[in-house]
This record gives C-alpha cells, structure tokens and sequence, in this order.
C-alpha cells in the first residue's frame, strides 16, 4: 500500500496502476484484476462441498498417516458442516486479502490448503475427479512464487540492497506467467499420459473415441434420467425380449455416429485438440500467444462438451482469466498507444460482436451446432457468477464489450505478425 | 566451484532468456512430477481416453429389482460414471496385488465380491445422504461395440441386493 501511495506521488495515478502493463509484463491494476477474476472462480469451486464421511481410498494429503496421526483428526472432519463452514469463513477472508494483494505469502497457503483438503476428500472415495486440479494447482503455484518472491525481498531488506525490478511491489508478472504455466503442464502432461497409454498410437487410435461418446451419454442419462441423453426416446426393451442383450437399447448419439463413419476427419478433429495440448507450452511466450491459445483451449472444452456432454467449467474459467485475460488487454490498450486500436478495429470488432451477439439470441433454443458454438455461457465473460441471469439491460453490453476488446486484440495481433510494408518512396526519390 | 560456475553461467543469460529457462524448468518439473506421483490429488497424470482402440467400452448403471433404471446422481450424489471410476479402482488394486492372475483372469467370485462391495457403498451413502435406494438395487455393466455396421450393446448383472 505504501509502495503504491509512493507511485502515484512520483508517478501519477495512471502510470502507477497501468505502468507495469506490457506484452510480456502484469502491472498493479492487472495484477489486481487477475486476483480478483481468478478469486471468483476459486470461490464458485469451494461452493461444491463433497460432504463423504469416509476415506475409501485414500490419496495425497489423505494418504499420509504420520500427519493425520499428529492431528489427531483425518479429512473426513471436512464432512462436519460446522467445521466447514469455519473452513470456509477462513478461506474467504484470505481470498479478501488475496484480492486487495496484502499479505499473500499467510492468505494465499490458507486458501490453498482448504482447497486441496476438500478436494482430497473427495478423490479419496476410488473415483478421481479431474475438474478441480487446475485450480489447486494454480493456487499451489501462486504459493510458490509469492514464498519465493517474500525470500527474494527480505533477503534485500536484510542487506539493505535495492530490489530486482521483477520483484519490485507493483509486478504481478511472475504470478501471472507461472499461473499460465502450470496450466500448460496440466494440458501436456495429459497428452504424455495419452502417448504412453497408447504407445503413441492416439493419434491413430482417436477414431475409437467416438465409442467413449456412446458412453458419456448413456452416464450422463443414468445420472438423472434426463432423455436429452437418449435423443428424448424413453429406454425400451428389444422387440424380442432379452434380458442379457439389447436390454437397454437407446439410440446411438449423432455425432459419435458420424465420427465412426469418417475416421480420417475424426483423426483431423482430434489430432487439433491433441496438438492444441501440446503446444500450450507456447502460452509463457507473451500475452499474444496466451490469448490466442487460450481462446483455443476455451474452443476445446466447447467442443468436448458438445461431443462428449463432458464440461470442465473451472478449467474454462481459469483459462479465461489468465490465458484470455480481457482484463490485461483492456490495460494495454489504454496504457500503449502502440496497442491502441484505431476507431476503424475498434468499429469492426464491435460490428462482429454484436453479429455474434445477435446470432446466439437468433439460435439460444436450438439444439444444433452452431447454436452449441455460439452459446455465451462459454464467453470468458462467463466466469462472473450468474452473469447470464443478470438482467439483458447489463449482460449484453458487458459481453459486447468484452467480445469487442477480444476481437480488437485479435486484429492487432494479427498487424503486428505481419508488419505493414513501408509505402513506396516518390518516383525520383533516393533513399 | 561448479556451483560458482553455474551461476555465472546463469548470469550471462539475457534476463528475457531467464525468464523462460525458468518457465520451462518449472513447467518440466511440474509435468515430471504429476507423471510420477500419479492419482494423487493435486496432481494427476490426466489418463481420462488416454489409449482408445477398437475393445468394448464399459459403462455402469443402477437399477430397481424390475430393471428399471435409477437416477444414480440425485439418488447416491455421486454421479454414474463413479460406479465405474471406483469398481475400476478395487478391481486393479486387487490386480496389482495379484500380479500373476491379472485383471483379466481375476476369478468371478473375486469380481463379484468387489463389485457387491462398491454396490453397497452407494446403498450406503444413499441412506446416510436421505435419499435411500430401493431395497431391491442392481448395477448393470453396459458393453459398446462398435463395428462397421454400427454399434451394439451387451448387458451383465454385476451385482444385486
């Protein structure tokens, strides 16, 4: 706070909030909106409470005696609603202090912790469940770097030197980037997993998931008997009543139907997203390959979810803030005038948006692809709880908006890969 | 002296070049890690359609004595594909203490026994949740085939109450 107070006096307001805000770089104001964004999604994840009051197979935290022992308690304690609902109050004051940036290297293990535990409880009943890891994750990395950067600046305190720039008060970089790359490690280490269950064959082999979409939806309709499953048809016994057989014959969802049938476009389908994974490694470069590889892997999950009925919605979220980062981009755009968008982008960007705007309006009821892909509940603006309940009057133009400096952002990429040429010099002119 | 060395080394690099020695380290290490510990929440190696080829899918389902089938989630609050996730998990637990019979020679009468165990379990947490089960419960594995004549699919009672 005090650093901050310093900055505006020598530096003014803008330069003190937007300053660190490069390509490469997170500033104060930046900073502050990845906390707060991210700290809604952690927030909207600890509202899923597993209450198990048994450990049936235990796994990490869960699977250590000697801590538990010592404790004198284990992590079913987590089902006691009481002793939740104290977890909880801790976990949200440490999310408070987490958003303000005060005190990170006390609130940020706290939030961690509680995180992990009740997620541990959970995955210790011989059924892991892979849509919370990333936050977790991501908080343990943030522990990490704020723990690093609490050694870097007290060891400079305690020699009386001056502070590295990168770990100066104000620079959210190094949070950001190693958010944005533990996530990555999450995507790679799932298509390490795919090659060495498979040989390497996955990609060869990825036609076959077409049977695994049959599957996903017969799950998905044994959960609660929704017929949206099973095309709306109620089960229904054979024709020729065999209990062993065809008992429970539903119809074959469409599109693992299609997808048996043109294995070669199936190969093509899968094999982007298996390379999309791979090479989200690239992300760390700067905030142009996050965003670009973010609104890709935002696509990804679209696409599993329509083919599969399989939804990560943190994953989605998580992404959105750190890799789509409208928020980051919005900063850049105000602080850079090389990162403005001129009044032509900016009313291009706005015409598409509210093209698309307008077509998922035209298409909300309908059950077809292009509804699935227009569908704003997968808009990065999505990650603010009950967006899409608020009333039309403030939803709409904040996703406008939203959408507008994405697309802005889009097309100033797209410049800056490919420079313009220098206009020819007059005739006669010698350069 | 090596240790010296090192972090001259290090020092030369350009900072933007550190910058992403660090990021790779630490991605690699973060990769490394979530391979070799494997199922152990936080970390996970992500095996979810990791090797798909032309074997029957399984999938798991409860239903009353009838057969007609049960609304698993908003009956047990677990949601169906656990039936599976957690039969799977006894089922190579026993197979990994039982190195030389295997998974697929496990005996039936093992098999049964550990699928009546996880059936129980969800009859359990069914009760103690208010959302009791029948008294009569079935769980059913669904097998998907597919060929170049499309798909079918068998049915096996795995174990009943």
């Amino acid at each position: 706070m005090t650093s901050l107070l310093n900055d505006i006096r020598t530096q003014g307001v803008k330069t003190a909030l937007l300053g660190g805000t490069t390509l490469r770089h997170a500033g104060r104001l930046e900073g502050f909106f990845l906390r707060l964004l991210f700290a809604i999604v952690v927030y909207i994840s600890l509202q899923s409470y597993p209450a198990y009051q048994t450990l049936l197979k235990p796994v990490g935290i869960a699977a250590w005696p000697g801590l538990w022992q010592w404790l004198g308690w284990d992590l079913t304690r987590l089902a006691d609603p009481v002793f939740w609902d104290l977890c909880l109050r801790w976990a949200y004051a440490a999310l408070g202090f987490y958003v303000i940036g005060f005190g990170l290297p006390v609130a940020l293990p706290v939030v961690t912790l509680i995180h992990i535990a009740i997620r541990t409880l959970n995955n210790s009943q011989g059924a892991a469940h892979h849509g919370f890891q990333m936050v977790s994750l991501a908080l343990l990395a943030q522990t990490l770097v704020v723990w690093f950067l609490a050694a870097v600046r007290t060891r400079a305190f305690l020699a009386k030197r001056p502070l590295p720039p990168w770990a100066a008060s104000g620079n959210w970089t190094w949070l950001w980037m190693y958010t944005i790359a533990v996530i990555a490690a999450t995507y790679v280490t799932s298509v390490c997993t795919k090659l060495e269950k498979s040989g390497g064959q996955w990609l060869l082999n990825s036609p076959y998931v077409a049977g695994q979409i049959v599957k996903t939806h017969r799950q998905n309709y044994y959960n609660d008997l929704d017929p949206r499953f099973i095309q709306g048809q109620p089960p229904a016994a054979s024709p020729v009543p065999d209990p062993a057989t065809d008992r429970y014959r539903h119809p074959i969802p469409v599109q693992a139907d299609w997808l048996a049938r043109h294995p070669a476009i199936a190969r093509v389908i899968f094999g982007a997203g298996f390379l999309l994974e791979l090479f989200t490694l690239l992300a760390v470069f700067d905030r142009r390959a996050a965003l670009l590889i973010g609104l890709g892997l935002v696509s990804l999950h679209g696409s599993i979810g329509w083919l599969m009925e399989l939804t990560f919605p943190l994953n989605e979220r998580t992404v959105g803030v750190f890799y789509v980062n409208a928020a980051g981009w919005l900063i850049l755009m105000i602080k850079d005038p090389a990162w403005r968008p001129s009044g032509k982008i900016l009313t291009v960007s706005f015409l598409t948006a509210a093209a698309l705007l307008g077509a998922h309006l035209a298409t909300a009821t309908a059950d077809t692809l292009a509804a699935h892909f227009l569908d704003l509940s997968q808009h990065p603006a999505s990650l603010i709880p009950d967006l899409f309940n608020w009333p039309a009057a403030l939803k709409w133009p904040w996703v406008l908006a939203t959408q507008t400096i994405l697309l802005s952002a889009l097309i100033l990429i797209g410049k800056s890969l490919w420079p313009q040429r220098s206009p020819a010099p007059p005739p006669g002119e010698v350069r | 002296m090596t240790r010296v060395t090192l972090l001259t080394s290090l020092r030369r690099i350009k900072p933007d070049h550190q910058r992403y020695l660090g990021l790779a380290a630490f991605m690699g290490l973060t990769i490394i890690a979530s391979l070799w510990i494997g199922e152990h929440y936080p970390f996970s190696n992500f095996p979810m359609y990791g090797n798909p080829n032309p074997r029957a899918v399984d999938y798991y389902f409860l239903t009353d004595a009838s057969g007609g089938p049960l609304p698993t989630g908003k009956l047990t609050g677990d949601s169906a594909p656990k039936l599976k996730k957690r039969l799977n998990t006894s089922l190579n637990e026993w197979a990994r203490a039982n190195p030389k019979t295997g998974k697929s020679n496990m005996p039936p009468e093992v098999r049964a026994r550990i699928s009546q165990e996880i059936l129980d379990t969800f009859v359990r947490q069914s009760q103690q949740r208010g959302t009791p089960l029948p008294d009569r419960v079935q769980l059913w594995r669904g097998d998907i085939f597919s060929s170049p004549q499309g798909y079918y699919e068998n049915f096996t009672l795995e174990a009943a109450n």
